[in-house]
C-alpha cells in the first residue's frame, strides 16, 4: 500500500506540545533503549517517522501511542535533542482531538486562553445551574443535600455518564477503525469467525487486571531510572495512587447511591468516618490527594524529562482532579465539625461543580487516556488463540 | 670453457678511461624479512663480494633505514667506493632515495644502480629458497656488470620561458594566473567565452560562509585584470601545442568580440533592446533568453557585449542604434606565444538528464539544481515562489542525478560509460538551497530524497543540521530501487508525485504530491578532447583529467610542465578548486622559477663518428621533434647527421633497435651496459655457489 503524505502533519502536531522531531535523524536509538519495544511493536521512532514524512493515517493507528508511559528514557538518550518522549505525549493529545469529532479537544488543546475560559465558563454554568435549584442552608446541622438535593446531582451525574460514554465509544470505534486499516485488519480478524477464536476474556483481564489496576508494565518496564526513588515517589505509584484514588472515589459515590436506591442508608444520612463506604471514601482521596500533589510538585520543580514539559492541559487535568480531592477533604472535615457552618454548603456547590465538569470533559481532556489507553491495551492483548489451528495445513485432515 | 670466462673477468676487471679504479660497493636488502625470508642474504653477499671490482659487500635489515643509507655513504667516503649497486625493494619506491643518498657522499647519482629483489625475487619465488637465493645472485651479479660500465651523467637543463599559459577564466584559472603573477612570472589567460567566471558566476550565494559568488569573483577579476604580468584574452582557444615543458609555443585562435571596449555603455543597452534575435540563455541554463548581441549578466566582465556568431543574422539592427565601436564582421586570429608552464582549469559542465530520467523533459515541473539556483536569483524579493505560472508549496530535491550510477541499473552515457563516482559537492549544495528555499518561503515544503548526505568540508555538516531544524523531510532510498516521478492523478493538488521506497519509513512505497522536483545533478568533465591530444595528457577512467599521483604529485600532469587546477581534474567545490588552483600555481612557480628545468639525463645520444644519416631513426620516433637529420660540414663535405632534442625524447630506445650502425644508445641503458648484464645473468655461478 502505497501511502501518500500529508507534508502539514508536523507543522499540525507542533500545535500539541513541545514537539522537535525535525532534529530527529532516524538513528533509533529511542527505539533501542525503550523498554516497551519488541520486534513486531517498534516505537517510538515508527511514529516519529510518520509524523516527520506526513503519514497521518499509520500515526492514529498506532497502538503504541497508548501502550507508552513516557519513562523518558527515550528522551535521556537521542542525540540530538528531539524529545521523543514528549513528541509521544503530544501524539496523543493530537490521537485525542482527531478521534473527537466534534472538535472540541482539539481548541482544549491547542488554544491555551480559549479552553481556560471554555473550562471556567462551564464550571460556573454548572455552580450557577445548581444553584438555581438550592433549598434552605440548615444552620444547625449541616444538611447538605437539603441545600442542593441529592436528586439533582445524581441525575446530572448519570446524564453525564450517559454523555462522556457515548462521545467516548464514538472516541473508541473512530480509534479502532484507524488501528484496523492501519493494521491491514479486517473484521473479521477483530471480531473473531469460527476459523479464529480469540482470547477475549484474557486480554480482558490482561487489560484492566494486570495493566491498568496493577501498572505491571509501568511497574516493572517503565520504571527504568538508574538510581531508584523510594516507591512512593516512583512514577508509576504515583501514577497508580492517582487512578486508584480516582476509582475508589468514583466506586464510593456509586455505592452511596445504591444504598439510597436499596433504602439501606438515605444519602445525607450522617455516618461515622469507619462507615465502609464512607472509610473508602476518604482512603481513595488520600490517594488521590498524595498522587495529584506530588505529580504536580514534580511537575512545578521539573524532575526529570518526564515532568519537564506542562502546556495547559496538564495542569488543567491535575489541578481539576486535585482541587475535586482537596474540596473533597474539606467537605469531610465540614461534616464532622461539631457545629454546622455556613462555608461548607459553598465547598459542597464547589466541589460538586469541579468534579462535574472533571467527568463531563473527560474524553476531551487529558483523562481521555483512561479509555484510549485501556483499548489500545485490550487490542495490543487480543491474541488469536488458535494458532496452532490455524498453522495446521489445509488438506492435513 | 674457462678461457673465456677469465678473458672475460679480466677485461671486466678494468679500469673507466680517466683511468679510475671501479671499486663497487654491493648491498643486499633484508626488506624486514620481505627479501632474507626466502633469499640467503648473508650467502648472497658473500658470493658477490668474491666478484670482481667488488670492494664492499653487506647486509642490512633495511637499506632505506637512516642505518642503512649511512653505511652506504660512509663505504664511498672512507673506502673509496665509486659505483653502488643495492638489491631491494622496487626501483619506484626507493631508486631516488638511493640516489640521493650517494649523491650526498659527493658521488654523481647516476653511479648507482637499483636491483629489485623484492617483487621480482622473493615475493614471487614460491618460498623455494634454494631458488631464489640463486636468483637474487645472478640479478646482484648482472647489476655489477652494469655498474661497471656506468657513467656519471647530469640531468638536462633547459631554459625556461618565463611566461605560463593558463587554460579557463573560471575561479581555478583567475586563482591560478592571480598566483603565478604574483610570483613575478608572466602569464596569459585564455577564455573561451566572451564573458569570465566561469560556473561560478551562475551560483548566487555559497557554501560554507554564504558569500556572495559574484562579489568574491568580482574581486578576483578586478585583481587579475588590473595585474601588469597579467594577459586576459576572450573568445580565445588553444588550438596548436608545439615543444617541450620550460618552451611550449601555443596558436591561440581568437574570435572577435563584435564590439569595441570603448564603445559607449550607455548605447549597449539600446544596441541589445534593438536585437530581433532570442536564443536559449546558457547562463539561466535555459530558462530565459538572450539576444544575439549580449551580456552574460549584469555586471559580468568584461562589461562591453559580445556578438554570438552562431546566432547572430548580421541584420544590423544594433548597428542603427549606434555603428561606432560595433563591427559584424568576424575575425578571427591566430597567434603564437612562447610559454614555459600551461595550467589547465577547463572546469566542468552539469549533468544533463537524459530524456526521461525522473521525468526530465517529461514534465515541466523537473528541473536541475543550477537551474533551481537561477530561478531563485530571477525569482528576486518575491513573495511567494511560483513556476510555470503556479505558487509552489512543495518540493521534492533528489540527490545523486548522474551521480554514483551503477552499471546494470542506470542506463550508461551516450559514450558507453557510467558516471560511477560521488559529485561531493551536490550534497552540501542541495541542502544550502533547501536552507535558504524554507528561509526565503517558509511555506514551502521540501522533501529531501537521498540515498547517503555526504557533507564532508568543514562547516558543511552544519548544513543538514539547519536543514532538518528547518524541518526540511528526508527520504532514503537505495540505489537499486530509486524514486520515480509520476503524473498526479486529474483533479489532484499536485502536477506531479514523487514516489519512493522510503527505508527510514521500513521500506514503505511513499507518495510525496509535489509542485517542483530538483534533481541534484552532478559533475561531468567538459568535452575537452582536441585539447587533450594536443597537450598530451591523459583523462583518467572517469574522463576527468589524471594526476601523476593521487596523493604526492596531485596538480601535476604525466607532461611535465603541464599541470591541473579545479574541476577538470574532478568534482571539488569553490575552496578545493582554489587551492588546487594555488598549487597548480605553485608547481609552476618552482619549475619556472629557477629560471631552467631539469630532466632525467635517460634521453638517446648520437655517436656522430658511426652515423652516416640513414634517417631510420627519425622514422621510427614517435615524439615530435625528438630526433631529427641536420646537415653538419665534415672535412670540407655536408653530410647528415642524427641529431636528438632532449628534452622531447623519452628514451624509448626505438631509434637505437633501428640505427644500422649501432651509432645511437640511451644514456643510462647502453648496449655495452645491457650485454654485460646478460653474460652475466647467463653465466655459470662461482664454485662455491655451486651444488647449493
Amino acid at each position: 500500500m502505497s501511502h501518500r503524505l500529508d507534508p502539514n502533519l508536523l507543522l499540525e502536531l507542533k500545535k500539541y506540545g513541545d514537539v522537535n522531531v525535525e532534529a530527529c535523524f532516524n538513528c533509533g536509538n529511542c527505539t533501542a533503549v525503550c523498554p516497551l519495544s519488541t520486534e513486531d511493536e517498534s516505537f517510538p521512532r515508527r511514529m516519529i517517522r510518520c509524523v516527520q514524512v506526513g503519514m497521518r493515517d499509520e500515526l492514529l493507528g498506532s497502538k503504541e501511542l497508548w501502550t507508552c508511559y513516557y519513562c523518558g528514557e527515550c528522551s535521556e538518550t537521542c542525540p540530538r535533542q528531539a524529545e521523543p518522549g514528549e513528541f509521544m505525549a503530544a501524539a496523543r493529545r493530537y490521537a485525542i482531538a482527531n478521534y473527537d469529532r466534534l472538535g472540541l479537544a482539539k481548541m482544549l488543546y491547542t488554544s491555551p486562553a480559549l479552553s481556560l475560559i471554555f473550562l471556567a465558563l462551564v464550571a460556573v454554568f454548572l455552580a450557577a445551574f445548581m444553584y438555581t435549584q438550592h433549598g434552605p442552608m440548615n444552620t444547625t446541622s449541616l444538611a447538605l443535600f437539603q441545600f442542593i438535593p441529592d436528586e439533582l446531582i445524581h441525575n446530572l451525574g448519570v446524564a453525564a455518564m450517559v454523555f462522556i460514554g457515548l462521545v467516548g465509544l464514538m472516541g473508541t470505534v473512530n480509534m479502532v477503525l484507524q488501528i484496523a486499516r492501519a493494521d491491514g485488519l479486517t473484521k473479521a480478524a477483530i471480531a473473531g469467525n469460527s476459523g479464529i477464536r480469540l482470547n477475549w476474556f484474557e486480554a480482558l483481564w490482561d487489560t484492566l487486571g494486570v495493566e491498568v489496576l496493577g501498572q505491571t508494565r509501568y511497574r516493572r518496564e517503565c520504571e527504568t531510572a538508574e538510581e531508584r526513588p523510594p516507591w512512593y515517589l516512583q512514577k508509576w505509584f504515583i501514577h497508580a495512587s492517582t487512578m486508584w484514588g480516582f476509582m475508589g472515589l468514583l466506586l464510593a459515590t456509586a455505592l452511596d447511591w445504591f444504598l439510597a436506591l436499596l433504602g439501606i442508608k438515605p444519602t445525607g444520612t450522617w455516618v461515622p468516618i469507619w462507615y465502609p463506604v464512607r472509610l473508602l471514601g476518604t482512603i481513595a482521596g488520600l490517594f488521590l490527594v498524595y498522587g495529584t500533589s506530588v505529580a504536580i510538585i514534580k511537575r512545578l520543580l521539573k524532575t526529570d524529562k518526564t515532568s519537564s514539559h506542562s502546556i495547559t492541559s496538564d495542569w488543567v487535568f491535575l489541578g481539576l482532579l486535585w482541587l475535586s480531592g482537596v474540596s473533597g477533604f474539606v467537605l469531610e472535615v465540614a461534616i464532622y465539625l461539631p457545629r454546622a457552618s455556613s462555608w461548607g454548603y459553598w465547598v459542597l456547590l464547589f466541589h460538586v461543580s469541579v468534579a462535574m465538569e472533571l467527568i463531563l470533559l473527560a474524553p476531551f481532556t487529558k483523562f481521555a487516556h483512561a479509555i484510549y489507553r485501556t483499548v489500545a491495551l485490550y487490542v495490543h492483548s487480543l491474541k488469536p488463540m488458535a494458532t496452532v489451528e490455524l498453522a495446521r495445513p489445509a488438506g492435513a485432515d | 670453457m674457462p678461457e673465456t670466462s677469465e678473458i672475460r673477468r679480466q677485461k671486466d676487471s678494468q679500469s673507466n678511461p680517466q683511468g679510475e679504479e671501479i671499486r663497487i660497493g654491493v648491498y643486499t636488502c633484508h626488506c624486514g624479512g620481505n627479501i632474507s625470508d626466502v633469499v640467503r642474504c648473508e650467502k648472497v653477499a658473500k658470493v658477490l663480494s668474491e666478484m670482481p671490482n667488488v670492494v664492499v659487500s653487506r647486509t642490512h635489515m633495511a637499506m632505506c633505514s637512516d642505518a642503512g643509507q649511512a653505511m652506504v655513504e660512509e663505504d664511498i667516503r672512507e673506502r673509496g667506493v665509486n659505483r653502488v649497486v643495492i638489491g631491494a625493494c622496487a626501483p619506484s619506491l626507493h631508486e631516488q632515495t638511493f640516489r640521493r643518498t650517494v649523491a650526498r657522499a659527493g658521488l654523481n647519482p647516476y653511479l648507482y644502480y637499483h636491483v629489485c629483489l623484492r617483487e621480482q625475487d622473493s615475493w614471487v619465488s614460491g618460498g623455494d629458497c634454494e631458488g631464489a637465493t640463486e636468483k637474487a645472485i645472478r640479478l646482484m651479479a648482472a647489476g655489477i656488470a652494469k655498474a661497471r660500465h656506468l657513467k656519471a651523467l647530469d640531468p638536462i637543463r633547459l631554459d625556461a620561458k618565463q611566461r605560463a599559459l593558463v587554460i579557463g577564466g573560471g575561479v581555478a584559472g583567475l586563482r591560478s594566473a592571480w598566483d603565478i603573477a604574483r610570483r613575478g612570472i608572466q602569464v596569459t589567460l585564455i577564455e573561451k567565452s566572451p564573458f569570465l567566471g566561469g560556473r561560478m558566476a551562475q551560483l548566487e550565494t555559497t557554501f560554507p560562509a554564504g558569500e556572495t559568488a559574484r562579489e568574491l569573483l568580482h574581486d578576483l577579476i578586478e585583481r587579475v585584470l588590473a595585474h601588469p604580468n597579467v594577459t586576459v584574452h576572450t573568445r580565445a582557444e588553444l588550438v596548436g601545442v608545439r615543444g617541450y615543458v620550460g618552451d611550449f609555443h601555443v596558436q591561440i585562435r581568437r574570435q572577435s568580440r563584435g564590439v569595441s571596449d570603448d564603445f559607449a555603455q550607455a548605447q549597449a543597452e539600446a544596441a541589445i533592446a534593438a536585437c530581433p534575435v532570442e536564443v536559449p540563455d546558457e547562463f539561466n541554463y535555459g530558462l530565459t533568453t538572450r539576444k544575439a548581441i549580449y551580456r552574460a549578466y549584469p555586471g559580468c566582465t568584461p562589461a562591453t557585449p559580445a556578438i554570438d556568431w552562431e546566432n547572430c543574422t548580421l541584420c544590423g539592427k544594433c548597428l542603427q542604434v549606434n555603428g561606432q565601436g560595433i563591427d559584424l564582421e568576424n575575425k578571427p586570429e591566430t597567434f603564437e606565444i612562447n610559454v614555459g608552464a600551461v595550467v589547465v582549469a577547463t572546469g566542468f559542465r552539469p549533468y544533463e538528464p537524459r530524456q526521461g530520467e525522473y521525468g526530465y523533459g517529461e514534465f515541466p515541473e523537473v528541473v536541475t539544481l543550477p537551474q533551481l539556483i537561477r530561478l531563485l536569483a530571477l525569482a528576486g524579493e518575491s513573495e511567494g515562489l511560483e513556476w510555470n505560472g503556479h505558487p509552489v508549496r512543495n518540493i521534492a530535491m533528489i540527490h545523486c542525478v548522474g551521480s554514483r550510477q551503477i552499471e546494470g541499473i542506470h542506463e550508461p552515457q551516450p559514450d558507453g560509460q557510467v558516471n560511477d563516482y560521488c559529485s561531493r559537492v551536490c550534497c552540501t549544495a542541495t541542502l544550502h538551497l533547501a536552507n535558504e528555499l524554507r528561509g526565503r518561503f517558509p511555506n514551502v515544503n521540501v522533501f529531501d530524497v537521498y540515498q547517503d548526505i555526504r557533507t564532508y568540508g568543514r562547516g558543511h555538516e552544519d548544513y543538514y543540521t539547519q536543514a532538518s531544524a528547518n524541518m526540511v523531510r528526508f527520504l532514503r532510498f537505495h540505489a537499486e530501487e530509486p524514486p520515480e516521478v509520476v503524473p498526479a492523478p486529474d483533479g489532484d493538488s499536485c502536477p506531479v508525485l514523487v514516489k519512493i521506497k522510503d527505508y527510514l519509513t521500513w521500506g514503505e512505497e511513499i507518495e510525496v504530491p509535489v509542485d517542483l522536483v530538483v534533481l541534484a545533478v552532478g559533475i561531468m568533465p567538459r568535452p575537452i578532447d582536441d585539447l587533450i591530444k594536443m597537450l598530451k595528457i591523459s583523462p583518467g577512467t572517469d574522463r576527468f583529467l589524471l594526476e601523476v599521483h593521487p596523493k604526492l604529485r596531485p596538480v601535476e600532469t604525466a607532461v611535465p610542465g603541464i599541470v591541473l587546477a579545479g574541476t577538470a581534474q574532478g568534482p571539488m567545490n569553490i575552496q578545493e578548486s582554489c587551492a588546487a588552483a594555488s598549487a597548480a600555481a605553485a608547481k609552476v612557480a618552482v619549475l619556472l622559477g629557477q629560471g631552467l628545468v631539469e630532466l632525467e639525463p635517460f634521453v638517446a645520444r648520437v655517436d656522430p663518428e658511426r652515423c652516416r644519416g640513414s634517417g631510420q631513426c627519425v622514422e621510427v620516433c614517435c615524439y615530435e621533434d625528438a630526433i631529427s637529420l641536420q646537415t653538419f660540414s665534415v672535412n670540407g663535405r655536408e653530410v647528415q647527421r642524427a641529431v636528438v632534442t632532449p628534452a622531447n625524447c623519452t628514451g624509448c630506445g626505438a631509434c637505437v633497435s633501428a640505427c644500422p650502425n649501432r651509432a645511437i644508445d640511451v644514456q643510462g641503458w647502453t648496449l655495452e651496459q645491457y650485454e654485460a648484464m646478460v653474460d652475466a645473468i647467463a653465466a655459470d655461478l662461482p664454485a662455491s655457489e655451486v651444488g647449493v
